[in-house]
C-alpha cells in the first residue's frame, strides 16, 4: 500500500478556494483568511442545461477538441499562386459564390444583391441592373457559399468565373482560395455595380492578377503563417487591420515583381500600377489571411465529438457556424447589426446586418481575438485602448488553447486565443467578439463604418444541441 | 556525460520563452547544459559550438539539447523543458483583469485553490463540478437536486483523476481546520470525520470540542454517497485519505445507516485502516452521536465528560400536550425521532422512515407527537434554510404556543460559519411565548466554543428565555421524552 | 513601525466569557484572525495583559505571561506562534493590550477575534532518498549565506545565538534540524530538544527562542512544513525547497539546511512504525458496551 495518498493535498489548508454559484460562503472563507476567486457565473440559455451537461459528459470531448486544435495549429498556409476562379473553385457556368451560409436571391440583403448584379454585369450575363435582377430572381443564377468551394470572401464575397483568386496551400495537398481585394469606396463587395466597378474588375483580371501570379511563381511560396506571426506583433489583427501585413507581402514580392519586368514578362507601367494600387489599399492582405484561415480551420473539421468551431460566416441576412463534430451542418440565426463608429454622416439605420466570411479570422484567433495586439483598432471601432486588451483576455475563456506561433507581445508573448469551444460559449453566454467593417444597407452605398459584432448565441445552442444528440455517455 | 537531442518538428516558441525553459531545466543537479532553441542557422552554430551533434532540423523546428551526468537525468531535463513550455503563465504580464466566467478560468487564476465550491442550481452542477475535476482540483458540491447519473459520473471521473467529489448535497467540509460551507470553528486535533450528514458531523464536532478533543478534518461526501447506486465511492476514498494522514488518530464516520452492500464495503475498508474507525450510524435502535463522541474519546484514551447543559426546572404543573420537534439539522431530527419513539411509542414526522407515519409538515394528526425537519427540500423551496434564518422555526414554535396545544417544544440551534449571526435572538421570544403558555422548551445547541455566535452567550440567552439547553442532541431529546413520560429529569 | 503601540502593563477587568468569542456589539467590529494551535491556551484562557517586545514591518511580537505571541499582518510569514490577520483587517492600534477569551484586546475591546485555528506541527511518515538528495542539492547550489555559520555545523552549543538577524542563522539551522527530527519522531530529537531548552534562553532573541520551542514540537512555518511533507515526494520537494529558500534574508536557507540535516539523520536508520496519536490497535469493532458505559 503506498504511503502517499493521492488525496494528501486535500488535507492541508487550501491556499484559496474557487467558488461558483451563490456567494454565500465567500465571506466565511475570507474571515478565515482564505481568499476566494468567484466565478462570474450565469446559467446557460433556458432549455440548454441538459444538452450542455450531455456534451460535457461525453468522454470523447477533451481528446476530440485537443485533436481538432492540434490539427489546426499544425497548418502552415503558403501563398503559391493567382489563378482564375473558373480553374479553381468548381464553379459552374452561371454560378456565383457568396459569403456566409446558403441563401437565395429573395432573402438576400442589399449589399449581396448589388454584388450579384455587379458580377452579372462584369461577366456579361446581363446588360443592365434590371436584367440582372430579373435573371437572378428567376433562378437563372445558381448561388453557392464560398465555404462549399474551398474559398472565403469578404463582405458580399461574390466570386464569378472570370475573377482572379489567390491560391494557398498547406504544403500537404489541401488548398484554399480568395478573390483579390478591390480597395475601399464603391466596390463590388459592398454591393456597388456599374461601369466603374466593372472596369476595375477587368483591370484586376487582366493586370493585377497576372502580375501577382508572375511574381509569385517566380518567388516561390510565401510563408503566410510567419507573415501572420510578424504582423500581429506589429499592430495588425488580420481582420480590420492589415496594414503591416500588406506591406510585408509587398516587400517579399517586390524583387520578383521587378524581375518580371526585366524578363519582359510584364510591363513596367503595369507593375507600377499594381504597386500603387496595393499601396492605396490597407486591406489588401485581408483576403489572403481569410484564405489562410480557411485552410487552418478546415483542418480541424470532422473530429467526432469535438465542439470546436471551424466556421463562422455571414451572408448579410443570417449568421452561420459549423462545428468540428457535426460535419457540414450549418447552424444559423438572424445576423446582428454591428455597433461602432460611423463614417461621414452615416448612422445606425444605414448599416446592413453583419456580412462576410471574414469572421474566419476570429475562428483562427485573429481579428477580434487578437485585439490586444492592435490597440489602434479602437480608433476605428470605438472604445478605449484597455478595451482592446480586455476583449482578448475574455476570449481566452472561450478557447481550447493558444496558437503556438502567433503571439502577442502586449500579453507577454502569449499565443492568441485559439480553438473556439462552442460548449464554452453556451456555458458562459459569452459570444466570440468580431471586429468588422459595416456595409450600407442600400446596395452600392459602400462602407458606412466599422465596429464590433457578436454571433447570435442561438447558433451555438443549436450546435451544442446537435452534439448532445450524438454524445456518448460516460 | 550523456547527450540527448530532441527535435520537435514545426513547433514554434519565441526565444525568450525557450531560454527561460532551458534555464529552468538546467538548474537540476545532474544537468550540465541545456539548449532549447529554434534550429535557425545561428542556433545550429551554437549547438555545434557546445559540442552537440548536428540536429536533423530546420528553422521551423524546435530543438532541445541536454548534456547530463546520466541518461535518466537528461531525459528528466528534456521533460522539464517540455513542462515549462506547456506551463506558460496564463495571466497577462500587466494590466486589466477580466472576471472568470468559467471554473477553468478561475482555477487558472488561482493555482493555490485545491478546492472548488460549487453551489449553482442542481441541473447545472455537473458541468461545473466536472470542470473543477478537469482543472485538477477537488470539488465540494453544495448543490442538491443533482441527478444520480451525474453524481456517479462525477465520482468515477474523480477516482480516475485522483481527486475527490464532496457531495452533492454536501453542506459541511473542514480541511485542516478551514471550514467550507456550514462549519464550526474547530481546533485541529487528532480526529477526522467522514460525513454523509453535515449536521451530524457538526454535532460531533461540538461534542468533541466540549470534551477538549479537536477535529482536524470533516470530509463531506453527500447524502447519497452511501446508497447502493453510488456505492460509497467518496466515503471510501475519504477513509483512505484520513487513514494516510499521520495527524489523524481516530476516524469517525457519520451517516444514516447505509445500504447493506455498501455497509459491508465500508466495514471492510474500516477494518483495513491502521487508524481506528468509529461508526456513528444514526437511526432507530442505534447508538447516538453522543455515544459516538464518547467512543472517539475512548479510542484516544482521553476522558469524555457529560456534555454541558443549562437545564431549567420543568413546569410545576407538569406538561400537558404532545411534543413538537422543530429541527434545522436533518440528522438531529432523525436522532431525536429514534430516541423519542423508544420512550414514547410512535411519533409522526415529515421525514419518518415509515411511510405510514410520514405526515405533511402543516397538518399533523391532532394530539400526536410530531418532529419536523425544517431543512427538508420541500420546506426550503424558495425560503432560506433554517440554519441561515431560524425565523421559520420561531414562527412555528410561537404558533404552537399560541394555540396552546403543545406540551413540549424541542428544537435545535446550529452555530458556526454560515449560520445566522444570532439565532438565540430569533428563537428566544418564541421560547418565551411557549413557556408562558405553560409548555416546556428544550433546545439542542450544536456548536463549538470558537463559533462566531458565542456558544455560552447563545446558551445563556436561550436558558434565560426558559429553555433547557443541552449541547447533546440526544440528551435534549431524552429530556423532552422524560418530561412527556412524566418522570423527573 | 510597530502597528501595535507599546503599552504599560495594565490589567483590564475580565469581561464575562459569554461575551468574548462573539465580539462585543458596541463600537467597531473586531477583525478576523487565524491563530496557531500552539497559542490556543494563551488566546482562549482568561484575559492576560500583553507587552510589545519587538516590532517589524509585518509583525508585532507580544509577551503574554512569559510566552511569545506574534501578531502577523495578512500575507506575512505564518509563524508557529502567530495570530495572523485575515486579509483586509487593519492592524489594531492603541494602548492596553491583552490576550484571552479567543481574542486580542486593545483598550478593553476585542480587536481581533480568532475565526480559524491552524496546526503548525508536521508529522512525516517516510523519507524518499531521492527527495532528500534533491533537497540537499538545492541547498548546496547556494553557498552558506552567513560565513559564521557553515551548513554542516550541528553543535547547538556553538550555533545558538550565532549569526545576525531577529532569528540568528545558527538558530535557524538548529530549528530546522530539530523540527525534522521531531516530525519523524526520532529519538535524537529528545537530546537536541533538551540542549536547546537549556542553552537558548540566555543566548538568543525572544522570538528565536520561541521558534526553537515550536520546532521542538515539530512546528514550523508553512514553507518549511511543505518541504517536510514533500520528503516522500521527489517531484514536489524542489519547488517547495525553492520557496523556502526565498524566505527572509538567510532564514530560509538555514531552515532548509537544518531540515536536510534532520531528515538525513533519520533516514539512515531503519524505519520504525510510528503509532498515530492515542493508540495503534484497530478498534473498528469496538463494542457498544464501552459507549453505553459513558452514557448515563
Amino acid at each position: 500500500m503506498s504511503e502517499r495518498s493521492d488525496l494528501a493535498d486535500l488535507l492541508t489548508p487550501p491556499g484559496a478556494v474557487v467558488t461558483v454559484g451563490a456567494p454565500i460562503f465567500d465571506e466565511a472563507l475570507a474571515a478565515q483568511g482564505v481568499p476566494t476567486v468567484a466565478v462570474d457565473w450565469k446559467p446557460p440559455p433556458a432549455g440548454a442545461a441538459a444538452t450542455v451537461a450531455a456534451v460535457a459528459a461525453d468522454p470523447r470531448l477533451a481528446d476530440a477538441n485537443r485533436a481538432a486544435v492540434e490539427r489546426m495549429a499544425a497548418v502552415r498556409p503558403r501563398l503559391v499562386d493567382v489563378r482564375q476562379a473558373s480553374e479553381l473553385v468548381g464553379i459552374a457556368r452561371r454560378q456565383l459564390l457568396h459569403a456566409g451560409p446558403p441563401i437565395g436571391w429573395h432573402e438576400a440583403s442589399g449589399p449581396l444583391r448589388g454584388a450579384i448584379v455587379g458580377a452579372c454585369l462584369y461577366e456579361g450575363w446581363a446588360e443592365t441592373q434590371g436584367d440582372a435582377e430579373k435573371l437572378a430572381a428567376a433562378g437563372g443564377i445558381e448561388l453557392s457559399p464560398c465555404h462549399h468551394h474551398g474559398a472565403a470572401g469578404p463582405m458580399a464575397g461574390v466570386v464569378s468565373p472570370s475573377m482572379p483568386m489567390w491560391v494557398l496551400d498547406d504544403g500537404a495537398g489541401r488548398t484554399s482560395y480568395s478573390t483579390l481585394n478591390e480597395g475601399l469606396g464603391k466596390v463590388l463587395r459592398y454591393g456597388a455595380f456599374g461601369k466603374e466597378i466593372t472596369e476595375r474588375l477587368l483591370w484586376m483580371e487582366l493586370v493585377l492578377g497576372p502580375c501577382l501570379a508572375a511574381a509569385l511563381r517566380r518567388h516561390g511560396p510565401v510563408d503566410v503563417a510567419s507573415l501572420i506571426a510578424s504582423m500581429v506583433a506589429m499592430g495588425d489583427e488580420g481582420h480590420n487591420r492589415n496594414r503591416a501585413g500588406t506591406s510585408l507581402l509587398v516587400r517579399a514580392l517586390a524583387p520578383d515583381m521587378v524581375r518580371t519586368i526585366e524578363s519582359g514578362q510584364r510591363r513596367a507601367e503595369d507593375v507600377a500600377e499594381v504597386l500603387a494600387f496595393v499601396d492605396s489599399n490597407d486591406h489588401f492582405l485581408l483576403n489572403v489571411v481569410m484564405a489562410a484561415g480557411k485552410l487552418v480551420a478546415d483542418a480541424g473539421a470532422g473530429v467526432p465529438g469535438s465542439s470546436v468551431v471551424v466556421t463562422m460566416a455571414r451572408n448579410g441576412t443570417e449568421f452561420g457556424i459549423r462545428v468540428s463534430g457535426t460535419g457540414d451542418r450549418w447552424f444559423t440565426a438572424p445576423a446582428e447589426v454591428p455597433d461602432g463608429l460611423y463614417l461621414g454622416g452615416y448612422g445606425p439605420s444605414d448599416a446592413n446586418p453583419d456580412i462576410g466570411d471574414s469572421a474566419i479570422t476570429e475562428t483562427i484567433g485573429l481579428g477580434g481575438f487578437a485585439m490586444a495586439g492592435a490597440p489602434a483598432i479602437v480608433q476605428l471601432v470605438g472604445g478605449e485602448v484597455d478595451d482592446a486588451r480586455t476583449w482578448t483576455e475574455l476570449m481566452y475563456q472561450l478557447t481550447v488553447s493558444e496558437h503556438p506561433m502567433w503571439t502577442l507581445p502586449a500579453l507577454g508573448f502569449r499565443g492568441v486565443p485559439f480553438g473556439i469551444d462552442a460548449l464554452s460559449v453556451v456555458r458562459t453566454g459569452v459570444a466570440p467578439i468580431i471586429n468588422t467593417g459595416m456595409a450600407g444597407r442600400v446596395a452600392g452605398t459602400g462602407q458606412v463604418g466599422a465596429g464590433l459584432v457578436r454571433p447570435p448565441l442561438a447558433c451555438f445552442t443549436a450546435a451544442v444541441d446537435a452534439l448532445a444528440r450524438e454524445a456518448e455517455a460516460p | 556525460m550523456t547527450d540527448v537531442v530532441r527535435v520537435e518538428r514545426r513547433r514554434y516558441h519565441d526565444s525568450v520563452t525557450l531560454m527561460r525553459a532551458g534555464a529552468a531545466a538546467a538548474e537540476a543537479p545532474d544537468v550540465e547544459a541545456v539548449i532549447a532553441a529554434m534550429a535557425t542557422p545561428l542556433n545550429r552554430g551554437l549547438l555545434a559550438g557546445a559540442g552537440f551533434p548536428e540536429p536533423d532540423a530546420g528553422p521551423d523546428d524546435m530543438v532541445i539539447a541536454v548534456r547530463a551526468a546520466t541518461g535518466a537525468a537528461a531525459e528528466a531535463a528534456v521533460a522539464a523543458v517540455e513542462a515549462a513550455l506547456a506551463a506558460r503563465p496564463r495571466t497577462a504580464a500587466t494590466g486589466a483583469r477580466v472576471p472568470p466566467h468559467t471554473v477553468e478560468a478561475a482555477a487558472s487564476a488561482a493555482p493555490d485553490a485545491s478546492v472548488v465550491l460549487v453551489s449553482v442550481p442542481g441541473p447545472h452542477a455537473y458541468v461545473e463540478a466536472a470542470a473543477a475535476l478537469r482543472s485538477g482540483r477537488h470539488v465540494m458540491v453544495f448543490s442538491d437536486g443533482v441527478d444520480l447519473d451525474a453524481e456517479v459520473a462525477l465520482k468515477q471521473e474523480a477516482a480516475a483523476r485522483g481527486r475527490l467529489v464532496m457531495g452533492p448535497d454536501c453542506g459541511t467540509v473542514i480541511l485542516a481546520g478551514v471550514g467550507l460551507g456550514f462549519a464550526n470553528v474547530v481546533v485541529p486535533g487528532p480526529v477526522g470525520i467522514v460525513a454523509a450528514s453535515g449536521t451530524g458531523a457538526q454535532q460531533l464536532c461540538g461534542l468533541l470540542d466540549g470534551a477538549g478533543i479537536g477535529v482536524r478534518h470533516v470530509i463531506g461526501v453527500g447524502g447519497r454517497d452511501l446508497s447502493a447506486a453510488v456505492g460509497g465511492r467518496s466515503a471510501l476514498a475519504a477513509l483512505a485519505a484520513l487513514d494516510a494522514d499521520p495527524d489523524v488518530g481516530v476516524i469517525a464516520l457519520v451517516s444514516k445507516p447505509p445500504a447493506p452492500e455498501v455497509a459491508a464495503a465500508v466495514a471492510e475498508a474500516a477494518a483495513a485502516c491502521a487508524t481506528p474507525v468509529v461508526m456513528a450510524l444514526v437511526g432507530p435502535g442505534r447508538p447516538t452521536v453522543t455515544d459516538a463522541a464518547a467512543e472517539v474519546a475512548a479510542a484516544l484514551g482521553t476522558s469524555f465528560a457529560e456534555p454541558a447543559a443549562w437545564p431549567v426546572p420543568p413546569p410545576p404543573a407538569g406538561v400537558h400536550g404532545p411534543l413538537l420537534g422543530l429541527f434545522s439539522g436533518g440528522t438531529n431530527c432523525v436522532e431525536a425521532l429514534a430516541l423519542v419513539e423508544e420512550r414514547l411509542g410512535p411519533v409522526c414526522s415529515n421525514v419518518h422512515h415509515d411511510p405510514e407515519r410520514r405526515t405533511p409538515p402543516d397538518s399533523p394528526p391532532t394530539g400526536a407527537h410530531v418532529l419536523l425537519d425544517l431543512g427538508d427540500d420541500e420546506l426550503t423551496a424558495g425560503r432560506p434554510h433554517p440554519m441561515i434564518d431560524p425565523a421559520a422555526v420561531a414562527e412555528r414554535a410561537r404558533a404552537a404556543a399560541d394555540a396552546g396545544r403543545t406540551g413540549v417544544v424541542l428544537l435545535d440551534v446550529v452555530l458556526g460559519h454560515g449560520s445566522h449571526a444570532d439565532p438565540a435572538a430569533v428563537v428566544a421570544p418564541a421560547v418565551d411565548a411557549a413557556t408562558a403558555a405553560g409548555a416546556a422548551a428544550v433546545v439542542a445547541l450544536v456548536g463549538t466554543a470558537g463559533d462566531p455566535q458565542g456558544l455560552d452567550r447563545q446558551a445563556t440567552a436561550l436558558a434565560e428565555a426558559g429553555a433547557s439547553v443541552y449541547r447533546s442532541n440526544a440528551r435534549a431529546a431524552g429530556h423532552a421524552a422524560r418530561l412527556l413520560a412524566g418522570s423527573a429529569p | 513601525m510597530p502597528f501595535l503601540a507599546r503599552t504599560a502593563t495594565t490589567t483590564t477587568a475580565t469581561p464575562g466569557l459569554s461575551s468574548l468569542a462573539a465580539g462585543c456589539g458596541e463600537g467597531r467590529r473586531p477583525g478576523s484572525a487565524v491563530a496557531s494551535t500552539l497559542v490556543h491556551e494563551a488566546l482562549t484562557g482568561p484575559l492576560c495583559p500583553a507587552e510589545v517586545v519587538a516590532a517589524g514591518p509585518a509583525a508585532t511580537y507580544l509577551d503574554v505571561a512569559g510566552d511569545l505571541l506574534a501578531v502577523v499582518a495578512a500575507g506575512g510569514v505564518l509563524l508557529p506562534c502567530a495570530v495572523a490577520l485575515a486579509d483586509g483587517v487593519r492592524p489594531p492600534v492603541g494602548d492596553r493590550l491583552a490576550v484571552g477569551g479567543g481574542a486580542v484586546w486593545v483598550d478593553g475591546r476585542p480587536a481581533l477575534v480568532v475565526r480559524r485555528w491552524f496546526d503548525p506541527r508536521v508529522r512525516v511518515r517516510a523519507v524518499d532518498p531521492q527527495a532528500l538528495a534533491r533537497l540537499v542539492a538545492v541547498v548546496a547550489e547556494i553557498p552558506a549565506p552567513d560565513p559564521a555559520v557553515p551548513a554542516d555545523a550541528t553543535d547547538p552549543g556553538v550555533l545558538l545565538g550565532r549569526g545576525v538577524g531577529l532569528t540568528p542563522s545558527g538558530d535557524d539551522l538548529v530549528a530546522g534540524r530539530l523540527a525534522a527530527l521531531r516530525a519523524r519522531g526520532s529519538a535524537e530529537a529528545e537530546a537536541l530538544g533538551d540542549a536547546v531548552r537549556r542553552l537558548a534562553p540566555g543566548r538568543t532573541t525572544r522570538l528565536s527562542a520561541a521558534l526553537l520551542a515550536a520546532a521542538d514540537q515539530g512546528a514550523v512555518v508553512p514553507e518549511a512544513a511543505a518541504v517536510l511533507r514533500a520528503a516522500a515526494d521527489p517531484a514536489a520537494v524542489v519547488p517547495a525547497a525553492r520557496r523556502l529558500l526565498a524566505l527572509g534574508h538567510t532564514s530560509g536557507w538555514y531552515l532548509a539546511a537544518g531540515l536536510a540535516q534532520g531528515l538525513a539523520a533519520v533516514s539512515e536508520r531503519s524505519e520504525r512504525t510510528m503509532g498515530t496519536v492515542g493508540c495503534s490497535a484497530r478498534r473498528a469493532d469496538r463494542s457498544l458496551r464501552a459507549a453505553r458505559r459513558v452514557r448515563q
